[in-house]
Parts: structure tokens; C-alpha cells; sequence
């Protein structure tokens, strides 16, 4: 599906981080593997350090917290919220959704739009896309964009394809109407490929039970539970090296760029290995792209992207418009892009949780 | 077999057995990854990783997916080497 949208902005990005951070160097012996061969591959696959959640943290606490931080700077008052738009699958409860449990808290209107939307690696492109669509059909002048997971607590600890990935974070931006022109957007879905990122149990049709804690061993040794996290690493690799770049391609037709006239590609990062065969697919240069999210903080879904624009081009995208690919692929399976010209933002900002 | 694919073929099991942290194997131009124990996606990655470095090339994705057996993908290096 593409989409042409015009004349929006995203004017802020406060991302709210755990302040604990791990380190994949303290977690080698708790991988059924030889640590000498874990540090090889920490090494290729930049696994360093990441922020991980406490076991009664919620998004909607690090979420309350971050427009906090954009109320208090002065960025957005709660009068000039229109909607809060929410896209994570770490949701605080199965009901309510977290928009109400935000709207509730900061006493927004009634007249306020809320709306969950359950997302994973490409959230952050979708919820700029329904958010860009409530602008386009309310009239909404200024959105609050929520992304953010704590899947940490969803990882086998013995699995060493996922959790040295996995990170925790949680997103606030601020989308308003502008005057920046078109915004390309377009998205694929592979629903058949559904199995390939999933956590099997914990849902109404599978729910967790003493049986699903149950940790087995899979085909490559790592020790995983139908509770946890599980990425089919392989499908998902072969999956974006073929999906991905012929959908940027098409999509840059489109809009009429070329590698050059793109500043910067902001990738979602699986990590960086994929990140940099992905670049190397479509043949950028080191400068148009950053894979230095997960060896920092770990992956963190629907909000590794905020993560990358404000760790990587803070200071660029507050003091000059910048011409922007937002590219995020995963869990669905989905793939879902943006390119358009940001105008310099008024806040991009990573803090600490404070508790 | 020449001279100058077997030296590749040596030079892959060094990094195959680096790898997957045994040498409990001997590669041969026929060898699949699935007759290696441990050859996996994951150790695929930084086995192919380490060629590129070991031979100074670079794979594209339709290089990664374009062999089956240990001597398939020593024609692909020697190919790259020239």
C-alpha cells in the first residue's frame, strides 16, 4: 500500500530509557555455548551493552514520563493535544490500552483520540502513518506518537539469539502539521510469515502456565520457553535482504531521490550485522546510515528508530531540515517506509528513567 | 580440484573449525554445512564474515545464498579474489 501525505512534521522525539544497563561480556557463561565462540560472535554482531527494564516497569510509566519531560521544556502544552496515538506490544494490561491510561493520567479532554495500535519492529513507520491519517481526516493539529517495548522480560535468559538483541525503551514524538511538502509512505505486509518473530504463549489463545515457563532446547542449543521471545534469525535475514531493498527502490522512485539526495537512512536494527549487509545491499555510504543502536541499547522495536534519530543526528535534525528515510521491518512480517523532509525539530532528547 | 581452490577450501575449514569451536570434522569440496555440528545460521554468519576478511572480499546477499557445498562456495571466493 503507498501514500502520499503532505505537509506534516514530526517536531519532537524524547526517548525514556531504563537506567539499568547489561553487558553482554557479564552474560557469556549463561549461554549453552563456548564463551570463547559467544565473544567471536558478540564481536561480528556488535553486541556491547544494553538498557533493560525492571520486572514492574511499564511503558506507560517511561511514556507519562517522557511527555513530562516535553511538558516541562515548554516543547507542548496538554491543551494542543489532539490525539495520542500508542504502537508497542508491550502493553501494560490486556484492557485498558495504554492512550487511555495516558489521557486519564494528564487529564486530557474526552474529546481526546486514543488509540493502541500492537506493533513490533515496524511500529514506528505505522503509527507515523495512522497518526499522518487521523491529521488528514480529523483536522488533528498536533499528535502525541507513543513507541516503546520492554520485551526484556519476555526473553529466555539461556538464548542467546535473543537476548543479547533485546533492549528496553519507550518513545514520545510530537507530529504536527507543517509546510515540508510530500511525504512518501508505503508499507508490505507477509502475514505468512507470521511465526517467524513471535512470543508463542502469554495470549488468550495460548496463556502462560507453569507448562509454558518450561524452558527446551532448540536445534541450535539455546534454551527458550513458549513464554519467551523467538526470532527465526535466518528467515527474518533472508527476509529483509529481499524484501527490503527493492521496496526502497521502488519507494525512491516515487518520490523522485536518489542515494544522495537522502541525508540520512534511518534503518530499524535488528542488529547490526543485518544493518550493514542491508547498506551494503544497496550499496550506501557509511554516512547515510547508522547500526549503532542495539550494541548501545539493545533493540527495542517499535522504538529503535526514535532511538537512532535522537543517539545519531540530534543536533542536525534540531538546526536543519533534513531529507529522511525511515525504514522499519520485523515482526508482522512487515516492512514499512517513509521518505520526506523534516524541518528542524524543537526537541530530540535521550533521558534516563527516573524512578 | 587445482592448487589454488584447495588452498581456499584449507583456509575455509581454519575458519569453519574457529567457528563452531571443534574440529571434529574434515571439509572436503562436497561438505554441506548440515554435516558440520554447530554450522548454523548463526555461526554462517560469522563463518562468511571471516572469509571476507581472510580473503579480502566482500559477498553480496545473492553470493551468501548462491552455494550448497564447501566447493561452490570456494569458487565464489576464487572467483572474487580473481
Amino acid at each position: 500500500m503507498k501514500h502520499v501525505f503532505h505537509n506534516k512534521r514530526i517536531s519532537a522525539i524524547v526517548c525514556v530509557l531504563p537506567d539499568q544497563v547489561v553487558r553482554y561480556e557479564d552474560e557469556l557463561e549463561d549461554y549453552p555455548f563456548p564463551v570463547r565462540q559467544s565473544q567471536m560472535l558478540g564481536k561480528m554482531m556488535d553486541y556491547n551493552t544494553r538498557r533493560q527494564c525492571a520486572p514492574t516497569d511499564s511503558v506507560s510509566e517511561y511514556a507519562i514520563q517522557g511527555i513530562q519531560h516535553l511538558l516541562d521544556n515548554a516543547v507542548i502544552r496538554t491543551t494542543e493535544i489532539d490525539a495520542i496515538v500508542v504502537a508497542s506490544s508491550s502493553q501494560d494490561y490486556i484492557m485498558p490500552s495504554i492512550s487511555y491510561l495516558l489521557q486519564g493520567y494528564f487529564k486530557l479532554p474526552e474529546t481526546t483520540y486514543c488509540c493502541d495500535i500492537v506493533q513490533q519492529c515496524g511500529g514506528y513507520q505505522f503509527g507515523l502513518m495512522q497518526s499522518f491519517m487521523l491529521m488528514d481526516t480529523y483536522g488533528f493539529r498536533k499528535v502525541l506518537l507513543v513507541t516503546g517495548e520492554m520485551t526484556s522480560k519476555k526473553v529466555g535468559l539461556h538464548d542467546r539469539n535473543a537476548r543479547p538483541i533485546i533492549g528496553d525503551a519507550v518513545s514520545v514524538s510530537i507530529l504536527e502539521t507543517a509546510d515540508n511538502g510530500a511525504i512518501y509512505t508505503e508499507y508490505r505486509n507477509f502475514g505468512q510469515m507470521a511465526a517467524a518473530i513471535m512470543i508463542p504463549a502469554g495470549g488468550l489463545k495460548c496463556p502462560s502456565t507453569s507448562e509454558t515457563a518450561i524452558e527446551t532446547k532448540d536445534e541450535q542449543g539455546n534454551y527458550r520457553a513458549l513464554d519467551h521471545f523467538y526470532m527465526d534469525g535466518e528467515a527474518v535475514f533472508n527476509f529483509v535482504m529481499t524484501k527490503v531493498p527493492p521496496m526502497l527502490s521502488n519507494i525512491m522512485k516515487d518520490s523522485g531521490d536518489t542515494v544522495d539526495s537522502i541525508d540520512y537512512y534511518m534503518f530499524h536494527q535488528p542488529n547490526k550485522y543485518m544493518v550493514d549487509r542491508l547498506a551494503d545491499e544497496l550499496e550506501l555510504p557509511a554516512e547515510k546510515y547508522f547500526g549503532n543502536i542495539v550494541g548501545v541499547y539493545g533493540n527495542a522495536s517499535t522504538a529503535t528508530i526514535p532511538l537512532n534519530i535522537c543517539h545519531n543526528i540530534s543536533t542536525e535534525a534540531t538546526n536543519r531540515s533534513l531529507r529522511l528515510c525511515l525504514c522499519g521491518f520485523g515482526g508482522g512480517l512487515t516492512c514499512n517506509t517513509i521518505i520526506f523532509s523534516n524541518p528542524p525539530m524543537d526537541y530530540c532528547e535521550i533521558v534516563d528513567y527516573k524512578r | 580440484m587445482d592448487m589454488e581452490k584447495k588452498d581456499v577450501i584449507q583456509k575455509i575449514e581454519v575458519i569453519v573449525a574457529a567457528a563452531v569451536n571443534h574440529h571434529d570434522f574434515q571439509i572436503s569440496e562436497n561438505t554441506k554445512p548440515n554435516d558440520i555440528l554447530g554450522w548454523d545460521s548463526l555461526s554462517n554468519a560469522m563463518i562468511l564474515t571471516s572469509i571476507e576478511q581472510e580473503f579480502s572480499v566482500k559477498f553480496k546477499f545473492s553470493d551468501m545464498i548462491a552455494w550448497k557445498t564447501v566447493g561452490e562456495l570456494a569458487d565464489i571466493i576464487t572467483k572474487k579474489v580473481g
